[in-house]
């Protein structure tokens, strides 16, 4: 091989190496990017978990006021809100829900939201057929 | 409320809520494909189901008054089963709240799947308890009404 083939060749060779070491180093960055996304979530993430969790305290609360109303007593709270049964455990429970929403959202620290993210979907799927379960079989 | 107004308001808050729990299959099917931004359909859905049930609770106090011990006394299943819809409605406007809420963040947001499964189970939930809801509702309404 003549010396400038050579020059020729090395110099090619540095090249390619050069792009693969930026290409590693591009994907080492978006890696990192996308870890750093996962590990702090967001501020909608925040609310909508938040948010879920305070669905989930609606419809216990709900439930509590309901199975109270059928065993003949009436919760203070719902019954000084409204003198409709019906209205009264709604807006005790939208006041609970909206209470738990916010406490999660502004106090909960990211490690028990990122385990109260994980668990949600659970949590309200419980929720949901706990509350079916209460409405279909004692209206 | 005079008797027409109110016997208005049923018909369109009956048609509506039939509407709204058909607006709620939309979101809960789509749903099921993960990462598919659905949020005009479930906004639009959400909207629906609060405006219905707005009107479900205005004409709430009126039938529990003029409706309701009629009812009872026709037949107490049909009279439990109104008490029933309306329990199942209450939980079809919460979820969809929260299933759009849900799934906006999980849009914006696309770190995690946890959210994308609260927004399919919230819409697909909602959809299944507004169309019993209605159901309930069209069985109650045939025997009476305002």
């Amino acid at each position: 091989m003549l010396p400038d083939e050579a020059m020729q060749a090395r110099e090619a060779y540095v090249r390619v190496a050069s792009q693969r070491e930026s290409r590693l180093a591009l994907r080492r960055e978006a890696r990192q990017a996308y870890t750093t996304q996962r590990d702090v979530p967001g501020l909608r993430t925040r609310f909508a978990t938040a948010a879920t969790i305070g669905v989930v305290g609606f419809l216990v609360v709900y439930m509590l006021c309901h199975g109270m109303h059928v065993a003949g007593r009436e919760l203070t709270v719902a019954s000084r809100l409204s003198t409709i049964p019906l209205f009264g455990g709604a807006l005790a429970a939208a006041c609970f829900g909206t209470g738990v929403t916010a406490l999660v959202f502004a106090c909960v620290p990211p490690v028990v939201e990122r385990w109260l993210a994980s668990r949600a979907a659970l949590l309200l799927l419980t929720a949901i057929v706990c509350f079916t379960l209460e409405a279909l079989i004692e209206p | 409320m005079t008797s027409v107004l109110l016997r208005s308001l049923e018909h369109v808050h009956g048609h509506l809520g039939w509407l709204s729990a058909l607006a709620l299959c939309h979101p809960a099917v789509l749903l099921r494909r993960r990462r598919r931004s659905v949020l005009l359909a479930a906004a639009a859905a959400s909207a629906l189901v609060t405006v219905c049930g707005c009107l479900g609770a205005l004409s709430y106090p009126s039938y529990r008054v003029a409706v309701k011990p009629g009812l009872f006394a026709a037949s107490a299943w049909l009279g439990m089963a109104f008490e029933r819809k309306e329990h199942l409605g209450v939980a079809v406007v919460v979820l969809s709240w929260v299933g759009l809420v849900a799934h906006w963040a999980a849009v914006r947001e696309r770190g995690t799947n946890d959210l994308w499964r609260v927004a399919v189970i919230a819409y697909t939930s909602a959809a299944v308890l507004a169309i019993l809801s209605a159901s309930l509702g069209t069985a109650v309404a045939v025997h009476g009404t305002f």
